[in-house]
């Protein structure tokens, strides 16, 4: 017995041993000095990020690459190392180093080895920005990006400090219903709202924890409620009801085009749960994607002059509109203004966003339409609300879609949806913004083996919202209403 | 000698009949699933109660790729079910042996639901194994005790099958109440799941299983009458009566063959005929064989959409459609293409009619929709493939690649996908494959919306677009009749006779000027009994439409 146990300990002691040495022999020994930078996947070569965010974890972007040996150093102090399959950060140490590095740079050296020969690349830097991005983290939809049938769907939370991801709401909590625009007042969860469409469709008003399920549709209004925005008091959400439609191209480029033939503004009272609607806003034309301004006062919106669809849907061009509202008294103005006008730049603009501190507009800007996520050509702007001047985000637009922006809520940060990568499947990428307007380079919402995950991932990403603290959501009383149609009923103000 | 020969008889059976009689119904439930041989998807699968049944039952699922391997394994799933059911039986003598194929043969009975997975089943076998093995150690006087581990571990590794285990510990207890505590223990177990791991998931699937049923939120509350049947026969076993040795070789032959009657008899029950048609038929088109299709058709056809579609689609790859299409049952105007529905069957005749005719943007669409209404919410290796192939006919080849490599963690698409991927950006290789390159000669120049209401123009224009594409100038022909648009139909006529290839003209489109000619009255004509009745159908719906204003 004894023999035995000499035995196995000899056996233990001798498979460490070959551990160690193995290891010892992955690590770069004078590897060959190379003039460029890494191919590195995602592409985090002089990015800005947040201190404390999640690691920015990267593999080689060369299949070939067997291992990969990445050193951070900080302008500030501190160092990380990682050496494996891909460079792989502890998530404690990566937060203290970037928060140590707060306003300075991360400067990263990367060797790859590659038919077991070390090759050093030249340093790349990442920037930790000055501006803290405090928020919890993110809530989104993920969706197969399929046609007309909505499959394994979700509202999901990511705790952007980590790679936790938790679900708010599942398509196995309330089964057939597609779950789709959702959103927070001004990235605070305790107002949120959410939109089920289906047999069992409705609208969600969350205050509190409490949840209310409405029908929206009205002897007036005749459709349900669409794409909404929460006034920054709380009282009112700003909606569009939209008669979605789609078609579907049958060359090789194009997918899908979804387009309106009906939309108009309203707003909801989440107090009484009655619809203020204005004669300005429910005209012949089509008005849809209201926003309220920081302080409330102003809600924009996009209007377009109604066209035979699907037949002339490359006519449909959206201006971009705004009319004011008095909380007080829950009324518009008397007079639209428009802000953008489709003779002017001959484009269609949709998909406002204002940032929360009131100083700037992001939109979307595409050829014609109102659904950017298809349109290829589909990129962010920016206007200055203090000056007016407007310019393309040429920071963060890509050669295909992006869309879906969304602000944190020091509006410091901005998240949205690209398709650069492969065309079809969107991905969330984050940017700052400081005071002068200048944007930073995007990054890929980090993941622990980042090419691994989006690699495997057949979902897309759509609708993110920052949000400043996890969501309480609470599936099971979803579920109960929504599958027994339990709804109040909107009523006309 | 008996047994052992029954249960090689039985396993024959099953193979037999799944194997090489049915092929299609396993061919549908492997069509639905894409089991990949990786650690995460095993991990994946243990998040829920019930995974490692899941698991299993896929991956035993996989092997029906191969009709006659599937129907092997499953043979042997339910031989083994069997094998367990009689060392669980109360009693030994051989009389009663026939009893314990009542549970396989019951089980088989309830696959004829086709929603029902075989996770069911491998739960099932799992629990009657527990229970052997539980019994075999029952003389040492700590297993009731053990039974308080076991049972919230296997409620998370086979689901509320479980639920059979406690039922047969029951037998077994000789202090009856423990039962009840083991079964107290297991409900709080679910209602803690309940609160906690599986807070997107109703009440009645963390009772009645996540796993069991394809579409999870209409779980038949019947199927529980199998484990129910098995506890009550396993049960009777330990009636006293039952524990009197008999050696009757006659009575137990008599019982084998009284049991094998109830069972064939359950089980032709059960499997809806027309339904397992239509089955059939989508077997037939995937695997390309036209000539049964349209035999099978000309002997009996099910009246239903999917039926027109599947055997229009035989016919105009035989290229006979423009003969003999108003010979077969045809549905409508939907007889050719459906429009989108949404779920997994009732389009799939379309998106391969799509993939065919060269409109591979339709084919990808509907092929994904497909995939996507499989409400247990898995990949389909099927879909998959052609998903993959409509890619690289359309050049989008990172797309391609990353369904490629799914599919190359798959055991039998693996070969498939490796060799799918050495196209992959090779241009001239693909305009020399034998079905690719055709379908890149084939596909729309130009870019436009499609409209279901207006396919024959579709039509038209990829025949226009290639004049080598005859199955386009066939399904144009073809949809102007059904429509009855006479008008073009003979419009037309001239580009069947020029760019058809036929030597004489159409039996079909012979008789349809026929009837044109004589308004219709053409006595033995199919293509004025299709008028007729349509334009009956019409007025139905007139006269239905006028008495509900």
């Amino acid at each position: 017995m004894i023999q035995r146990i000499k035995y196995m300990v000899r056996f233990i002691l001798t498979l460490l041993l070959c551990v160690l040495t193995f290891s010892c022999s992955n690590r770069p020994d004078h590897p060959v000095l190379v003039n460029g930078l890494p191919d590195i996947y995602p592409d985090y070569i002089d990015v800005s990020i947040p201190a404390g965010i999640a690691p920015l974890n990267f593999n080689a972007a060369d299949n070939r690459v067997q291992r990969m040996d990445v050193i951070i150093k900080g302008s500030k102090g501190g160092e990380l190392h990682a050496n494996g399959k891909w460079a792989d950060f502890d998530v404690n140490e990566w937060k203290k180093l970037t928060q140590m590095n707060q306003g300075g740079d991360l400067t990263v050296t990367v060797c790859m080895m590659v038919d077991g020969n070390w090759v050093q690349y030249e340093d790349f830097v990442i920037h930790v920005s000055t501006y803290l991005l405090d928020d919890f983290g993110l809530t989104y939809r993920r969706i197969p990006p399929g046609y007309e049938v909505g499959g394994n769907i979700g509202i999901y939370q990511r705790d952007l400090h980590s790679f936790e991801e938790s679900p708010i709401l599942q398509v196995s909590a309330v089964p057939g219903q597609c779950m789709n625009c959702h959103t927070a007042n001004r990235a605070n969860p305790s107002s949120f709202y959410m939109q089920l469409r289906g047999e069992h469709g409705g609208t969600l008003i969350q205050k509190d924890g409490k949840q209310t399920w409405l029908t929206t549709k009205t002897d007036s209004t005749k459709l349900n409620t669409s794409y909404g925005y929460w006034h920054p008091d709380g009282d009112y959400c700003a909606f569009s009801i939209n008669s979605i439609h789609q078609s579907f191209f049958v060359g090789k480029d194009r997918r899908i085009e979804v387009y309106d033939t009906a939309s108009d503004v309203l707003v909801l009272d989440t107090r009484t749960n009655e619809l203020v609607l204005s004669p300005l806003l429910q005209t012949s034309d089509w008005e849809s994607y209201p926003v309220f301004s920081a302080d409330g006062k102003t809600l924009y919106y996009c209007t377009a002059k109604a066209c035979n669809l699907p037949a002339e849907y490359e006519k449909v061009k959206y201006n971009l509109c705004s009319i004011s509202f008095d909380a007080s008294t829950g009324k518009y103005g008397e007079k639209v203004d428009t802000l953008i006008r489709v003779t002017d730049v001959d484009k269609s603009i949709t998909y406002p966003r204002p940032s929360y501190d009131g100083r700037w507009l992001m939109y979307n800007v595409t050829d014609f339409g109102n659904f950017p996520v298809n349109h290829k050509e589909a990129d962010l702007w920016l206007m200055d609300l203090q000056s007016g001047e407007t310019r393309s985000l040429s920071e963060v637009n890509s050669e295909d879609a992006e869309n879906y922006h969304s602000w944190s809520s020091d509006s410091h940060w901005f998240v949205f949806c690209s398709r650069r990568e492969n065309g079809m499947y969107t991905q969330l990428y984050l940017a700052s913004i400081d005071e002068q307007g200048k944007v930073s380079k995007p990054f890929l919402l980090p993941q622990r083996n980042p090419k691994k995950y989006y690699h495997e991932l057949f979902d897309s990403y759509n609708c993110p919202d920052f949000t400043t603290v996890p969501v309480e959501f609470d599936a099971r009383i979803a579920h109960d209403v929504v599958m027994s149609d339990k709804r109040v009923q909107v009523k006309i103000r | 000698m008996i047994k052992w020969c029954a249960t090689l008889l039985f396993g024959m059976f099953v193979a037999y009949e799944w194997g090489y009689i049915n092929p299609h119904i396993l061919s549908f439930q492997e069509q639905y699933q894409l089991f990949l041989c990786t650690s995460d998807y095993f991990v994946l699968r243990m998040f829920l109660p019930g995974g490692l049944a899941d698991y299993l039952g896929e991956f035993i699922t996989q092997f029906y790729y191969f009709p006659m391997l599937g129907a092997c394994c499953l043979a042997l799933l339910l031989v083994v079910m069997q094998q367990l059911a009689w060392a669980s039986s109360g009693s030994r003598s051989s009389q009663y042996y026939a009893i314990s194929f009542f549970p396989p043969l019951f089980l088989l009975a309830f696959m004829g639901d086709e929603n029902l997975m075989l996770s069911f089943g491998v739960a099932g076998t799992i629990a009657l194994a527990l229970h052997v093995l539980m019994k075999q150690i029952d003389r040492w006087s700590f297993t009731y005790l053990l039974d308080l581990i076991i049972v919230p571990v296997f409620y998370w590794l086979i689901g509320p099958m479980v639920w059979m285990y406690v039922l047969l510990r029951c037998f077994r207890y000789t202090r009856k109440w423990w039962g009840g505590i083991v079964a107290l223990e297991l409900l709080l177990v679910q209602l803690l799941c309940y609160a906690t791991i599986l807070q997107q998931w109703p009440l009645e699937n963390t009772f009645l299983g996540l796993t069991y049923y394809r579409i999870p939120y209409m779980l038949p509350q019947t199927i529980w009458l199998w484990p129910l049947i098995v506890v009550a026969l396993i049960g009777l076993t330990h009636l006293s009566w039952f524990q009197k040795r008999h050696s009757n070789t006659m009575v137990s032959v008599a019982a084998l063959v009284v049991v094998a009657v109830i069972g064939c008899f359950a089980i032709q029950k059960s499997y809806d005929e027309d339904k397992y048609e239509i089955i059939r038929q989508d077997y037939l088109v995937r695997s390309e064989r036209w000539d049964e299709i349209i035999s099978r058709a000309e002997k009996h056809q099910v009246n239903h959409p999917f039926s027109s579609q599947s055997v229009n689609l035989a016919l105009a790859m035989k290229r006979q459609l423009a003969d003999r299409m108003f010979s077969f049952y045809q549905c409508g105007v939907e007889a050719l293409i459906m429009p989108m529905v949404r779920d997994m069957v009732t389009d799939l005749p379309s998106a391969e009619a799509f993939y065919r005719l060269g409109m591979v943007n339709s084919a990808q669409r509907y092929f994904s929709d497909i995939q996507e209404s499989i409400l247990s919410y898995r990949k389909s290796g099927r879909c998959t493939q052609r998903i993959v192939e409509c890619m690289i006919v359309n050049g989008k080849y990172d797309l391609a690649r990353k369904q490629i490599d799914l599919l190359k963690k798959s055991l039998f698409y693996s070969e498939w996908a490796r060799d799918a991927e050495r196209y992959l950006g090779d241009e001239a290789w693909i305009e020399n494959h034998p079905v690719w390159g055709k379908l890149r000669k084939y596909r729309f120049n130009d870019d436009f919306l499609y409209s279901y209401g207006e396919r024959e123009k579709m039509f038209g224009l990829l025949f226009v677009n290639n004049s080598e594409n005859k199955m386009a100038l066939d399904y144009l022909m073809a949809q102007l009749l059904l429509n009855g648009n006479i008008q073009d139909f003979m419009k037309y006529m001239s580009w069947v006779q020029q760019f058809g290839g036929y030597k004489s003209m159409p039996a079909g489109y012979q008789d349809a000027i026929k009837c044109i000619q004589n308004q219709g009255n053409v006595p033995n004509s199919p293509y004025a009994a299709y008028v007729q009745k349509m334009s009956k159908g019409n007025n139905q719906n007139v006269e239905e439409n006028d008495t509900a204003h």
